[in-house]
């Protein structure tokens, strides 16, 4: 692997690695919001 | 091009292999087929809003989210089983896994995740019956179209169509816990609006669909049966659209716009079915009703949200 294969490679896990914090993050408060929606 | 096919060939005597980078979660989001499913969420949103009672505008969110979620996993699973043919079609050569931007395993965990996530998240949140007929619609794309009926036989999409047709269902069933007449007219009407959508689409990609081995309506039976086929089902999908408003399920502004865009449609099929032309370049009609079949989804459901709103 090229070193410019590898900061190609590394950047792309980064962004992917980003992406799913993102939509766990989502997932977190969107449960929170559904419990406190079904018990109201 | 020619220095990039220099370095490839200095590459290959080198013995060297390019690293195959990890797909971009753009193409995840690609691979979801997010133009389809603005479709299936907005026919499902229109479903929820024209059911009688109420659900929490968080529940609504959450319901209208699985539905989407359900639709990108059809798709992502469509795209996993179909990466041969759409690698044989120009239209859709570009995507993640024809273009080989992704692994053909994460396509395949990325949608069974996504199926099964929005079934639970629907199930758990909104009720069991709507996730049972969420489930089934993914099933029914998958097995029956996408498996089954695509690769077959010309009737795919008559049959195939039901798979688009189940958000009003999902989204009535979310909001009441059953299913009654108006949501079944609904389904109906996407049903029977299928077939002239699609065959009007293949009629000028007849082509691309012939490349792939594809046994779409013309590539089977020929244009002018096409042509004609579209009338016909003009006919019942009319009947469909009208039948909410005629047995008094909705008032007179989704009737009145029912009436006129259905005509506009049947006038448009019409043109469609006395065309002789064979030529893809020249067939203005069929673009135009492709065109207009979207709207006429659109506006009829927008009509029948505002219709059942103001009537409530």
């Amino acid at each position: 692997m090229t070193p410019a294969e590898e900061a190609a490679y590394r950047a792309r896990q980064r962004s992917r690695a980003i992406a799913t914090a993102v939509v766990l993050g989502l997932l977190v408060v969107l449960f929170f919001a559904v419990t406190i929606a079904k018990q109201s | 091009m020619a220095s990039h096919d220099n370095i490839a060939v200095k590459e290959a005597a080198a013995g060297y292999t390019p690293v195959a980078l990890p797909a971009d979660w753009r193409d995840f989001v690609a691979l979801t087929k997010p133009r389809v499913m603005w479709l299936a969420v907005f026919t499902g949103m229109a479903g929820m809003l024209a059911a009688p009672g109420h659900l929490h505008p968080v529940l609504a969110f959450v319901a209208v989210l699985c539905i989407a979620l359900g639709a990108g996993a059809a798709g992502a699973l469509n795209q996993y089983w179909e990466a041969g043919l759409d690698a044989r079609m120009r239209r859709t050569a570009n995507r993640p896994l024809p273009a080989g931007r992704m692994e053909p395993g994460e396509a395949l965990s990325f949608g069974v995740t996504l199926g099964f996530a929005s079934v639970l998240l629907m199930g758990l949140a909104i009720n069991w019956l709507a996730a049972a007929i969420l489930a089934a619609s993914i099933l029914f794309y998958l097995g029956i179209y996408t498996m089954w009926l695509k690769p077959r036989t010309p009737q795919n999409i008559v049959i195939g169509g039901a798979a688009g047709a189940f958000p009003p269902l999902i989204g009535w069933a979310a909001v009441t816990g059953d299913v009654s007449m108006l949501p079944v007219l609904l389904f109906a009407l996407i049903f029977l609006w299928t077939p002239p959508h699609f065959w009007a689409l293949a009629l000028f990609m007849k082509t691309d669909y012939a490349a792939a081995g594809i046994p779409m309506l013309p590539v089977v039976s020929g244009q002018r049966m096409t042509r004609i086929q579209i009338a016909l089902y003009t006919v019942p999908m009319a009947i469909a659209a009208l039948a909410p408003w005629l047995m008094k399920l909705t008032g007179a502004i989704y009737g009145g716009t029912a009436l006129a865009l259905t005509a506009v449609f049947a006038v448009l099929a019409l043109r469609v079915a006395l065309s002789r032309t064979s030529d893809p370049a020249l067939m203005k009609p069929e673009r135009q009703l492709f065109a207009f079949s979207i709207f006429y989804l659109f506006a009829l459901f927008s009509a029948l949200i505002i219709d059942r709103t103001l009537g409530a």
